[in-house]
């Protein structure tokens, strides 16, 4: 299910106030996915963004916002890749165990365990699992979060080629004290938020804006409750349901079978 | 078993609308989901869900509601419904199946539910209650065609286990029809506030139960009409007052719930969302409601079956509100089922009515239909489930 | 680079002008991170909202080809706020000279400017000497003919409301970069200053160049930590490509090629060796002709002997070129045109793309009679016969393409601008038959050689042509070849010895006499008997701790990181910024500590720009074609007047008009400006990134970007497909409207600039217009670049009729 993230957990910081566009992440990202080329037609978002949205082909995408404030423009530029939640919605929903948080971190799918029923893509408060509907075998398609590379010693893909260091890996109680120091030691650079730190239960990648996170295509609005608790409160009464009202249900038809019995019995003196 | 049925051109008609169904299955099966389906990443569940899944196994909940009243509460009169009831569900919850097989992405590996260990996941739930359900209903309309070809030694032995069977049919019908709705409470923030509820699995449960005395009566109102039998009125007339109870309670829930959550803005607000709530709740609940309570609709033939077409429809919206029609994902993507969609599950219906309406000519599911008066103990002798007729023991 | 890039992270100050290094250089975006992280401000100063003005602190928006205007601007903001480092500016350049009467200025005109020829004559711009015939000096800066008050007078005219009415800056911007920038005047402060094609590519190109560096001299930043004057070089080789020469009118080591009137070694050294011009000034290259000599025995060996000049006359000659326009691109595409040339080696450069006037080249490729093109890809230049609307029965080119390798697929060095050589190893072996360049040119070598020892006109030069590599050619024998070795025993002054066929270790060691030979003189150093240099990893910074890291790599000259690092101390050794010291004197050791000194002279008179005849920095200089100072000139298609002078455009300008595609426009038909630039995810022509498919995902299509106001008026909406024209051509695009490129306000009214970027041809995964084919063929005076970032054009919205 979902394993509580351990001391040894890593984590992202995706920091925008350093990122310029250049989306060395996505085709790093491609690379080591083996991901193929996507046929576009012109730019699919706002500014030069390609493609509209993350897809079976992209696990992570740029947003390029143009923000105008007053006279002066502004080019803001945010990330959309897996969150890999403390507690992710996706794996809880799940009905074969095929999505998994491990002890490094990662959000890890195993494409021999799933079945194709999209709870995880209903699931997810991010928007992030994405399908292949064109294949006739279809599957999940979703960051890794380089799960392979960590385990190895390296760092993601992307935060490899990053030529700003606008993406920052390492260990999350560090990540965390990371962004919370530069939020700190720059107030007028940052919105003093970390998204991902507290929402859904805190997550893996810990995002720093320097404008306000909806306005660079986020999903905000999320609460801090990790999303599983939501059904966990309902199912995990279901035994304890299951049992009172077999009970409730065996007593009540053995009553009303006993009076219809008597009745019979009283009609016809003896029972079929 | 009266195999010397005539097929007649509805027969025919259903099995046309069945294959051309297959056909869209046969091209989703060689080139994926995405050749006949418009579902997409920002709407990975729409009609086939919506409908095929959701609303499918909520009319399924004939079978449990029925059986219920019956079994459970032992309200013996309306034991004339719980054969044709029974088959429904059977048949509703193998649309479902075979919907699923459909739905999937890699349906031939559905089987990996039954070897997971996957407790926080509701569709876990579903998958294994709907199974253990199916597998229920199975056993408990088994016993009719069984006796019908003569074993009724195996029934004898089947109905000595009816009882703790039928009872579990009932218990997981409640767990899995409430876990429906458990699986849309993980998503508070995608589904708009007129649908989304803590309360959803209830809810869910509540329209289950509110839907299957509408589908019994609808379907004996149908039969009486196509299988050519005299429907004993005073009989429905007083199951559509406890639907009339059913329907009622389930407004002031739901309006009850809607107010509770500070829902009162957005019902009024001018939005699509409103539009489409206030037909769920005035052409599936208070019209019902309205006419469900008048004496006269309900000693009334075509105001009935309208009444509880009403309440079906009803249930069907509420369904389709909270899987598809309510949800708010992405500005840019917009989704609204294909032919090829709508096709297949035209298709999984008409099939299922096509089998029940052979089984109905073939088995003696009404008991209206029973001709010539036979020994106590057989033709009359409703199969394992149904005994309890009055004066059969 | 005088700096490097790592030495931004020292900057107070980052002003980056017309550059965009977050899309062309993102990995040196790392460096201007840490330095943002630091607290330093970066300014960007650029015709367009880009992504590398997503990261500045201030964005100035500059109309294209105002970059003196705008700089000019700053001088005179600098003088009158007397923010110069003083000490600097008396000691360490020229402003203390005394030009002499000859000089004037007047309606935007030098002194000594001939019409008749679009000549200046230099020689009126000269100083006036004393009875040593040195130029003369008050070092109290009063003369009225000093440089310093010369240069105070001729920018006073850029008061800020003129500069603002010129490059449209909204002004409280402009003063605020005029405040940042010239904060760094203090000895504790640093500036550097980022510029790339945004300045180079302009008629007066290098005069934009020129006033950065007299900036920069007045605020005392070169020479020091975190400041300089910095190209952002454009190809990943191109500082490697220059520093051996390749350039036309250059032998390797920045020589100069010798001309029809240099009859022999004598005069030939006699005018390219530059003379001191006082006892102050070390002029290091004076000994040019212990550079040119060992050049000459690399190339002719035991055949260049004293008795023959040491083989000068087997150098081709520099006449006066094509049409008498000199050998550069412009003149070159001109005379292939006028089929003046029979045959072109095309080495990893696709013209019919990436040349100005690009419709003109690819006629001019038409009328050559062989071309052999080397690259990865079947480019736009190499399939030129067979392009979209053209017969290829009509055209009688015989064209062979020779596949090579790309970086990773051989061994080697390239240079990066900062002028670190580093060294290469090959990653993957070579698909197919592909070789690498060094192998291709071998084998020409070989070839020609040996075509040569039958017969052949004048065959001197390449029969005794030393060309030994190796069977397999080897890229350590032509690095070692270039820092060079001692052809005989020798032995110095102070009694020490070196062996013959032992490297040299430094140019220092370099004679004239014969006895020494070297393939390039900067690169001496870099391959000695130690090794190679080029290939060090050594992480350990310096103990100054400003990012020299000297075991890294190997920059040129000797590894020095920053040139000029003796302008960073008083006469006395003494760093100016004692917190963030390039060099200083050590009494004791009586050495210089930190970085390799420019000069190792001890602290005193001498002057610190060695490399320099004059010793100093110049405020005013003598070796432009175009003009001692700066001027604002108007691009020479423009839609205003010269709002500073009656003198339109760069009177020096090269502007062809000897063919039928040298069409120039008007601004009543063609009223808006357009500038050319690059994106992040294609590379040059698209030769290569235009071949990756995960690129072309990204950035499929070629696209206009242009203001809102101007799409609102023309009835353009992104994507829709329009027409862009100049004078010289059409192509389609897809519109691309943004926020991020308004209008100009100039001379009381709006002027609209729209950018084209230039990376599409008819060859690659997804074909494209050719944004060059709207250039023009004018070209800068001193290097002859062409003026490919402004000129005039048209937009409509295609019909879709």
């Amino acid at each position: 299910m979902t394993a509580r993230s351990s001391a040894k957990s890593k984590a992202m910081i995706q920091d925008n106030t350093r990122c310029i566009g250049c989306r060395a992440c996505m085709v790093a990202c491609k690379s080591w996915n083996d991901r193929p080329a996507d046929h576009t037609d012109f730019f699919a978002g706002p500014g030069y963004q390609n493609p509209r949205d993350l897809d079976a082909n992209n696990y992570t995408l740029i947003t390029f916002n143009e923000i105008v404030t007053g006279a002066r423009p502004d080019w803001v530029f945010g990330r959309q890749l897996c969150m890999h939640c403390e507690q992710p919605a996706c794996a809880s929903a799940c009905p074969t165990t095929a999505l998994r948080k491990t002890e490094l971190g990662p959000v890890v799918f195993d494409k021999n365990r799933c079945i194709g029923c999209r709870a995880c893509m209903q699931a997810c408060p991010f928007l992030i699992p994405k399908y292949d509907y064109e294949n006739r075998a279809p599957l999940i398609h979703k960051c890794t979060f380089c799960a392979d590379r960590i385990e190895a010693g390296l760092k993601p893909a992307c935060a490899t080629v990053c030529p700003t260091s606008a993406i920052s890996f390492g260990d999350r109680d560090d990540m965390i004290a990371e962004a919370k120091r530069r939020i700190a030691t720059a107030p007028g650079t940052y919105i003093p938020h970390i998204y991902g730190l507290d929402e859904v239960g805190g997550t893996s990648v810990l995002h720093l804006s320097s404008v306000p996170f909806e306005q660079i295509g986020y999903v905000t609005g999320l609460p801090n409750t990790p999303m599983p608790d939501l059904t966990h409160r309902w199912l995990r009464v279901t035994p304890h349901f299951f049992a009172l009202l077999y009970a409730v249900f065996a007593a009540l038809t053995w009553i009303t079978h006993r009076r219809s019995h008597k009745q019979v019995d009283g009609d016809q003196g003896k029972t079929a | 078993m009266n195999w010397r049925i005539r097929l007649t051109r509805w027969d025919f008609a259903l099995m046309a609308v069945t294959a051309v169904g297959v056909g869209l299955a046969v091209v989703r099966y060689a080139a994926g989901i995405g050749s006949v389906a418009n579902i997409n990443n920002a709407y990975p569940w729409g009609w086939w869900v919506g409908y095929g899944i959701m609303m499918m196994i909520a009319l399924g909940g004939v079978g449990f509601t029925i059986t219920g009243l019956v079994e459970v509460l032992g309200v013996h009169r309306y034991h004339s419904l719980l054969r044709p009831a029974v088959l429904m569900g059977l048949l509703c919850y193998s649309g479902a199946i075979v919907m699923l097989m459909v739905e999937l992405g890699r349906p031939w590996m559905v089987w990996m539910i039954l070897v997971s260990w996957a407790p926080t996941a509701a569709l876990y739930e579903v998958g294994w209650c709907a199974f253990l359900y199916l597998n229920v209903l199975l056993f408990e309309f088994a016993m009719v065609p069984l006796e019908q070809l003569g074993w009724g030694r195996l029934v004898r032995v089947m109905r000595v286990v009816y009882m703790p069977l039928m009872l579990l049919g009932v218990t997981l019908s409640h767990l899995h029809q409430s876990s429906l709705g458990t699986l849309m409470t993980l998503i508070p923030h995608k589904v708009n506030v007129l649908w989304w509820s803590d309360l959803l699995p209830l809810l869910f449960l509540f329209s289950a139960i509110m839907v299957g005395p509408a589908l019994a009566i609808l379907e004996y109102l149908c039969a009486a009409r196509w299988l050519g039998f005299e429907p004993r009125m005073d009989m429905i007339a007083s199951l559509a007052r406890i639907e009339a109870w059913l329907v009622g309670l389930f407004l002031i829930f739901q309006l009850g719930d809607l107010v509770a959550r500070g829902a009162v803005d957005a019902m009024l607000s001018g939005t699509w969302f409103a539009l489409s709530f206030w037909a769920e709740i005035g052409f599936g609940l208070a019209l019902p409601l309205v006419l469900l309570m008048m004496p006269e609709v309900r000693q009334s033939r075509r105001a009935l079956a309208v009444a509880c077409g009403l309440v079906i429809a009803g249930v069907l919206l509420h369904r389709l509100n909270v899987t598809v029609i309510g949800l708010r994902v992405r500005h840019w993507e917009t989704y609204v089922p294909s032919l090829g969609e709508i096709g297949i599950t035209i298709g999984i219906t008409a099939g299922a009515m096509f089998v029940f309406g052979v089984l109905a000519r073939i088995l003696p599911i009404h008991e209206e239909l029973a001709s010539t008066p036979v020994s106590e103990r057989r033709a009359a002798a409703p199969a394992g489930a149904l005994r309890g007729a009055p004066g059969v023991s | 680079m005088t700096n490097h890039w790592i030495d931004m992270i020292n900057a107070d100050v980052v002003l980056i002008m017309g550059g965009n290094p977050a899309e062309d250089h993102p990995i040196a975006m790392n460096w201007l991170s840490r330095t943002k992280e630091r607290g330093a401000y970066i300014l960007h100063v650029d015709p367009r909202f880009n992504r590398t003005s997503s990261i500045a602190d201030v964005f100035a928006k500059l109309r294209s080809g105002t970059d003196i205007a705008f700089v000019g601007g700053m001088i005179k903001y600098a003088i009158d706020h007397k923010r110069i480092q003083e000490e600097y500016v008396r000691e360490y350049t020229n402003a203390s000279w005394i030009v002499g009467d000859g000089f004037s200025f007047a309606d935007g005109l030098f002194a000594g400017f001939d019409r008749a020829k679009n000549q200046y004559d230099r020689s009126r711009w000269a100083y006036a000497l004393d009875a040593q015939g040195h130029p003369r000096r008050d070092p109290t800066l009063k003369h009225p003919r000093c440089v310093f008050r010369l240069l105070e007078q001729h920018f006073s005219r850029y008061d800020a409301d003129t500069v603002c009415s010129i490059t449209g800056t909204p002004k409280e911007i402009y003063l605020r970069v005029c405040d940042l920038y010239t904060s760094t005047f203090a000895p504790d402060r640093a500036g550097t200053w980022l510029y790339a094609m945004g300045t180079a590519q302009h008629s007066h190109g290098t005069q934009n160049i020129r006033s950065y560096a007299i900036l920069q001299l007045l605020l005392g930043n070169i020479g020091v930590a975190g400041g300089g004057v910095n190209a952002m070089r454009g190809e990943s080789n191109v500082q490697g490509s220059t520093d051996q020469g390749l350039n036309w009118d250059g032998l390797p080591g920045y020589l100069k090629m010798p001309v029809e009137a240099d009859i022999d070694l004598a005069s030939y050294l006699k005018r390219v060796t530059p003379v001191a011009a006082n006892a102050q000034s070390v002029n290091w290259l004076q000994n040019t002709p212990k550079y040119m000599v060992s050049l000459l025995k690399a190339w002719w060996g035991e055949h260049a002997t004293r008795e023959n000049d040491f083989a000068l006359s087997y150098l081709p000659k520099l006449g006066r070129g094509f049409e008498g326009n000199g050998y550069a691109f412009l003149a070159l595409t001109h005379a292939m045109l006028a089929g003046e040339v029979k045959g072109l080696f095309c080495f990893g450069q696709n013209p019919a793309v990436g040349g100005a006037n690009a419709r003109l080249v690819r006629a001019g490729l038409d009328k050559l009679e062989w071309m052999v093109v080397a690259d990865l890809f079947e480019h736009e230049t190499a399939s030129f016969w067979k392009r979209p609307g053209v017969d290829p029965a009509k055209i009688q080119t015989e064209v062979f393409v020779v596949p090579a390798t790309s970086g990773v697929e051989k061994e080697g060095s390239i240079v990066n601008s900062g002028r670190w050589a580093q060294w290469r190893y090959r990653a993957v072996k070579p698909i197919a038959d592909c070789r690498p360049d060094l192998d291709i040119v071998d084998g020409l070598a070989r070839a020609i050689k040996r075509a040569y020892e039958k017969d052949g006109a004048f065959p001197e030069p390449i029969r005794h042509l030393t060309w030994d590599y190796g069977h397999e050619p080897d890229p350590h024998r032509v690095a070692r070849e270039m820092n060079g070795r001692f052809l005989a025993d020798v032995a110095t002054v102070d009694g020490t010895r070196f062996a013959a066929g032992k490297q040299v270790s430094g140019f220092a060691q370099l004679r004239d006499d014969g006895s020494t030979m070297s393939g390039n003189w900067i690169y001496c150093g870099g391959y000695t008997e130690q090794g190679n240099l080029a290939a060090r990893r050594g992480m350990t910074d310096a103990p100054n701790k400003i990012g020299l890291h000297p075991e890294f790599a190997w920059a040129w000259p000797m590894n020095r990181r920053i040139l000029y690092n003796r302008a960073s101390v008083n006469r006395k050794g003494e760093p100016f910024n004692p917190r963030r010291w390039v060099i200083r004197w050590n009494a004791e050791s009586k050495t210089w500590d930190g970085d390799v000194p420019d000069g190792a002279m001890p602290p005193g008179e001498m002057n610190p720009f060695i490399m320099l005849a004059s010793g100093v920095g110049q405020l005013y200089s003598l070796d432009l074609a175009d003009g001692p100072f700066p001027e604002h000139y108007e691009p020479v298609e423009s839609p205003v007047r010269n709002l500073l002078s009656k003198t339109q455009s760069s009177p020096c300008a090269q502007v062809w008009r000897s063919s039928e595609f040298d069409k120039y426009g008007a601004p009543a038909d063609f009223p808006i400006i357009a500038t050319t630039y690059r994106v992040s995810e294609h590379w040059q022509t698209g030769a290569m990134s235009r071949n990756m498919p995960w690129l072309v995902g990204l950035v499929p299509h070629p696209f206009v970007e242009m203001g809102t106001a101007l799409a609102a008026r023309e009835g353009i909406k992104t994507g829709d497909p329009v027409i862009v024209s100049s004078a010289r051509g059409s192509i389609e695009v897809r519109a691309l409207v943004t926020e991020r490129f308004q209008p100009f306000f100039v001379d009381g009214r709006m002027i609209d600039e729209i950018g084209l970027p230039w990376h599409w041809g008819y060859a690659g995964i997804v074909p494209g217009d050719i944004a060059n084919d709207l250039t023009a063929s004018v070209g800068d005076p001193n290097s002859h670049i062409p003026e490919t970032k402004v000129f005039l054009c048209n937009i409509r919205r295609k019909s879709s009729a």
